[in-house]
């Protein structure tokens, strides 16, 4: 990449992220997923009595479970306003023909994406930390799984984006995109009722590749001390991110629109 | 039709093909620097189709060349392209999009070039409107702008007066045609000839994916050959016997309207020369009207 065009991968990328501000989105969601965790948290009766070691996993997995459902929404949402959007709109247009092309502007674009679900992501650990501070001293080992939670969003979040960018590309259409991804998280949803079952008919490496956010949490749920081996399963979304990214690099690419 | 002559945009043997269907087929034209050219034809005959393929949104076999570079080695930043239908950011001020993409094109004095453009589009005064608050016409003119911010060589406007009114139609085409002149050209698309044919100098028309004829707005009439119908401008008051143009060969009916005179004749050169034969023996000064052309157009795209 030449100078200008990391150039422009900055104007895009802080443009981009500008915009998520502007259209109010990015707060709205910070506000929802603030309001949902303090909910859950509030909701739990160990958090009165002060004592936020041992039990206290159980309100910060569902203040978690809660988060990562925000946050592969505004995933979706960023994929399918950043690519099927534009494309739909015909405001892709200019942006192809900046100096250094496609190229630059796909960069520019995933790159707001990534920034925008870490900044989300960083929110989260921030807000649950200093409530529970509020309530109660807080456990190295809530901390970590604290840390650890906010990768899940973080991950989830990169996997629904990565997902719905393939998608726009695919279909160029914001209605058929915006459905797919909606009818994916809405599955995600509903399958946590049958997350055993499938496991034990299609295995765990089936299951896991198909509803890797859901798995990790699964696993995470009922494993007592939190260990590095649910962790692994963490590199199921981060590893489907990077396959949904290469796609989509090939089909920007060759898109003729 | 062979492409002898070069121009600032040469176009050789361009096809595009969708499936089944050629929706661009064994193209050959040029544009001339410098010049308006109009892309004219009846809806669907593959002018869009065209314009993505210079502009590189689209794969085709062929050559396009543009100053000595070819296909995708042409620099899309020497070009301004705005699409039939394309839309802006709502919340957005038309001096915050302009300002956008004056950085991205690394416009030297972006202040300064934004509120030339501005005033050039005639938005100076809603610069500061969210671009939701402006109407289609404006928003035209908001797109024209932002092509005009990077002088590129040439401007590539795609069906630009489509659903607007005739006064913001004329507005428009005197924005465009000011923009011509040292070191840009322009190519506006449009299936209405009569749209487009005072601001233009060169005519590209195209039927079915195919050029039917290019050139200046005369050497067109002459290309085809098959006109059937002259208007002339008939520049002194005097009387004309038009028994006499009805009884001329090949001649069918006359009719004059004012200082117009409209001749029908059967198709070939003869019916011209003859007609143009008669006027100049009995010392009457005229001139083609520029608006037979648009009679040639609609009977190209029939």
């Amino acid at each position: 990449m030449t100078h200008e065009a990391i150039n422009n991968t900055y104007k895009i990328l802080a443009k981009t992220v500008q915009t998520t501000f502007l259209d109010y989105s990015l707060p709205i969601v910070v506000i929802l997923m603030i309001s949902v965790n303090i909910y859950s948290l509030w909701r739990s009766e160990v958090i009165y009595q002060g004592d936020p070691s041992g039990i206290i996993y159980e309100p910060i997995y569902w203040s978690a479970f809660f988060a990562v459902l925000v946050v592969m929404g505004y995933g979706a949402y960023l994929g399918a306003k950043l690519f099927a959007s534009d494309i739909d709109s015909g405001r892709i247009y200019p942006l192809m023909m900046i100096p250094g092309g496609r190229r630059t502007l796909l960069f520019g674009k995933i790159s707001a994406g990534i920034v925008i679900l870490a900044l989300l992501s960083v929110v989260y650990p921030v807000h649950i930390l200093l409530s529970l501070s509020y309530w109660g001293t807080i456990s190295y080992l809530t901390i970590q799984r604290t840390m650890i939670y906010s990768l899940l969003i973080f991950s989830a979040g990169l996997f629904l984006f990565s997902f719905t960018t393939t998608f726009s590309l695919l279909s160029r259409k914001v209605l058929p995109t915006i459905l797919f991804s909606s009818i994916y998280i809405i599955s995600m949803f509903f399958a946590t009722q049958f997350i055993e079952s499938a496991e034990r008919s299609l295995g765990t490496l089936v299951t896991v590749g198909s509803f890797p956010i859901l798995s990790v949490m699964y696993h995470n749920l009922f494993i007592e001390e939190f260990g590095f081996l649910p962790a692994n399963f963490m590199y199921v979304p981060f590893l489907g991110t990077i396959c949904f990214l290469i796609l989509s690099f090939f089909l920007f690419e060759v898109m003729e629109i | 039709m062979g492409n002898t002559k070069k121009g600032l945009l040469n176009i050789t043997g361009l096809e595009k093909i969708y499936g089944d269907v050629t929706a661009v087929d064994d193209v050959d034209f040029y544009i001339p620097e410098g010049s308006v050219t109009g892309l004219v034809g009846p809806n669907g005959a593959g002018k869009t189709t065209m314009i993505k393929c210079i502009t590189g949104f689209l794969s085709y076999s062929g050559d396009i060349e543009m100053t000595g570079i070819s296909g995708e080695e042409i620099d899309k930043a020497s070009l301004g392209y705005l699409a039939e239908n394309e839309e802006y950011y709502p919340s957005w001020t038309g001096q915050g999009y302009l300002r956008y993409f004056a950085e991205l094109f690394n416009v030297e004095d972006v202040k300064k070039t934004v509120s030339e453009k501005l005033k050039t589009a005639g938005l100076y005064e809603r610069k500061d409107d969210p671009i939701k608050e402006y109407s289609h016409g404006m928003k035209k003119r908001l797109g024209i702008a932002r092509t005009l911010l990077h002088e590129p060589k040439l401007l590539i406007y795609d069906e630009p007066l489509s659903g607007l009114d005739p006064k913001i139609k004329q507005d428009l085409m005197e924005i465009i045609e000011g923009t011509a002149g040292e070191g840009c050209s322009v190519l506006i698309s449009s299936h209405q000839l009569r749209d487009i044919e005072d601001a233009c100098n060169w005519i590209v028309m195209i039927k079915d994916g195919k050029i039917d004829s290019f050139g200046d707005p005369l050497e067109i009439s002459r290309q085809i050959g098959s006109s059937k119908k002259l208007v002339l401008n008939i520049e002194s008051d005097e009387s004309l016997d038009l028994e006499e143009i009805t009884a001329l060969p090949d001649v069918n009916k006359v009719e004059r309207k004012g200082n117009t005179l409209v001749v029908m004749g059967t198709s070939g050169k003869k019916f011209e020369r003859e007609v143009f034969n008669y006027l100049i023996e009995n010392d009457v000064y005229f001139s083609l009207k520029h608006g037979s052309l648009d009679a040639i157009y609609q009977e190209v795209s029939k």
